[in-house]
């Protein structure tokens, strides 16, 4: 085996992986259909008074038992299914199969050979062949049933094979007319290799349709990958003159090039505030791709949400203050497992945008509680509202409301994108209710945990 | 008798920010030695013999400033030469990039990020010059 067909195998398709579990099915089935043959045997014989030999039709049955055994021992060892070569699973079904089709060929001798209904029971085979195996070993099956079954019918018209009749069931010399047994044999030929032609022309093409989403999606990953690339790269060309500049006005404000007198040192504070703000939203920018990619995560910690959440509405309250806004809260003691630093971002985003959404003299209230092993968090506002059609999109990359931008605010569009991810990689809900100019209410659902 | 003053040498490709770090260097009573890029780095290494080594990850050539720290740290001359990392960088991000190359990350003694911090620096530069 060369190296590409063993590099192949570890990663088997959808429908490779499926024919491999399929093997241990077909082997479960068959044990039920030893079960059947079985009972109908019996009923036929004491219910519906119709007789053929038992002894043949016992034999089969320990046949069908003994070689599903050795099915049975044999598929141990093709699993895990990554680890086995495709074609071997292949010839396997395509063992089992055809063993099924000289057993079955043997049991309908043995059961009144044409006059049978159950013979129809090839087409069971013909159909999984099909929808599982490539189609040169679905006409192998095909061309295998017929010649057992027209094979079967010409020994026994023809006298050579002695024809064990139904009794009771069909009159007994059907297979006197050749008519019949022509016109059954052609039909049960022509019924498995159509059946194979159509089921396959399908499931070729389903097939092919899989290999081409395989790609496709091989190929977005590498995509992705280039793009989260050039998304690194971009970030550290906008840092690193950000931090150039931080680093002179921090200079500045440290003293080092002198006193500064107030007004300079205010004009110095200012510019540095800024700096840091846009420092921060590179910084964003950052983490949203670290939590798009979904990279090895921060540990999760036993985090005091309480805590979290009183620090984030102090740091929010001078905002507040300054545009006239009452801040409100109310928070029971509450304990989840997660990442503090994502926890804090989310929650500063939900508070800073009730505030920054909020016209003077309004009210934004935090609420926190536990019930039934759930936190939830309550961020509500009498702010401008959210119009239904948007309340979706709001938390899509970039997405602000028309509301939103025409108030002049300075926003990303990236807050609530952000808070989604890190709701998401906490196991949470995000959610949001809101009446158009009356106000809106975000909604953090987030897993409990016991303190300590 | 007055202590000689320590040298340090700062290798970074940015002149703003060497700038800023002659300052808070000198200012501190440092002597303060630059070098702008890896080669020149490697040079000034030998000629100085610098006391403590500030290094960013250059961009140009991504890595080179690990390239610097690996030199230092191969040669036994400069054996136990305290290195600081100052970028702006993510950590992880650089240490991604080198392992992309199939390099091992060298020891460094303290990685920090810009924006600089003076008082910050200048403690972890007196904790390691102190060792």
């Amino acid at each position: 085996m060369n190296q590409d067909a063993q590099a192949e195998r570890r990663q088997p398709s959808i429908t490779e992986r499926e024919l491999c579990e399929r093997l241990a099915w077909f082997i479960e089935l068959r044990w039920f259909a030893a079960a059947g043959v079985l009972v109908m045997f019996l009923v036929s014989r004491y219910f519906l008074d119709i007789h053929f030999p038992s002894v043949p039709i016992f034999c089969i049955v320990a046949a069908m038992l003994c070689y599903n055994m050795a099915f049975q021992l044999y598929s141990v060892r093709t699993r895990p299914c990554e680890t086995v070569n495709l074609r071997d699973i292949e010839i396997f079904a395509n063992v089992q199969i055809s063993v099924d089709l000289v057993v079955l060929t043997v049991l309908i001798h043995f059961s009144g050979g044409l006059e049978n209904p159950f013979a129809v029971f090839y087409m069971f085979h013909m159909i999984i062949a099909s929808i599982l195996l490539p189609r040169r070993d679905c006409y192998l099956q095909a061309t295998i049933a017929s010649v057992l079954l027209n094979g079967l019918a010409l020994l026994e018209y023809t006298g050579a094979l002695r024809h064990v009749p139904l009794e009771g069931f069909l009159p007994l010399d059907l297979y006197n007319r050749g008519l019949f047994v022509l016109s059954e044999c052609s039909a049960y030929t022509l019924t498995f290799f159509l059946t194979i032609y159509m089921a396959t022309s399908i499931t070729e093409r389903l097939r092919a349709r899989e290999k081409e989403i395989e790609r496709t999606n091989l190929e977005l990953m590498s995509i992705h990958e280039a793009r989260s690339e050039v998304m690194r790269k971009i970030h550290h060309e906008l840092r690193a003159p950000l931090a150039a500049i931080q680093s002179c006005l921090k200079l500045m404000l440290d003293g080092y090039t002198g006193e500064l007198t107030e007004a300079q040192r205010d004009m110095v504070e200012r510019a540095e505030r800024r700096t840091r703000g846009l420092l921060d939203l590179v910084a964003d920018l950052l983490e949203l791709s670290r939590l798009r990619r979904e990279l090895p995560r921060r540990e999760m910690q036993l985090v005091n949400l309480t805590r979290i959440l009183e620090t984030e509405i102090a740091d929010a309250e001078l905002l507040a203050k300054e545009k006239g806004i009452t801040l409100r809260r109310s928070i029971e003691p509450l304990f989840v497992m997660g990442d503090a630093k994502d926890l804090q971002r989310l929650f500063s985003n939900l508070i800073g945008n009730a505030i920054k959404y909020t016209p003077s003299g309004g009210t934004v209230t935090v609420r926190g509680k536990l019930a039934r092993g759930k936190v939830t968090v309550e961020v509500e506002d009498t702010g401008i509202g959210i119009p239904e059609e948007e309340r979706e999109l709001i938390f899509e990359e970039f997405y602000r409301t028309k509301e939103a931008k025409s108030m002049e605010v300075v926003g990303t569009g990236l807050g609530l994108a952000i808070a989604k991810r890190v709701v998401e990689s906490h196991q949470g809900e995000i959610s949001v209710r809101s009446k158009p100019g009356e106000g809106s209410t975000f909604i953090v659902t987030l897993p409990a945990s016991e303190e300590g | 008798m007055e202590e000689k003053k320590k040298k340090i040498l700062v290798v970074d490709d940015d002149p703003d920010v060497v700038e800023v770090l002659r300052i808070v260097l000198t200012s501190a009573g440092y002597e303060f030695h630059c070098a702008m890029n890896s080669q020149a780095a490697i040079d000034k290494l030998h000629q100085v013999k610098p006391d403590l080594l500030i290094l960013d990850i250059i961009m140009e050539d991504r890595s080179s400033g690990y390239q610097v720290a690996q030199e230092v740290r191969s040669d036994p001359s400069m054996n136990g030469l305290p290195i600081i990392m100052l970028t702006a960088m993510e950590r992880e991000t650089g240490l991604r990039l080198l392992k992309a190359k199939g390099m091992t990350p060298p020891t460094v003694d303290v990685y920090m990020n810009k924006p600089i911090e003076p008082a910050k620096l200048l403690q972890e530069i007196k904790e390691l010059l102190e060792k």
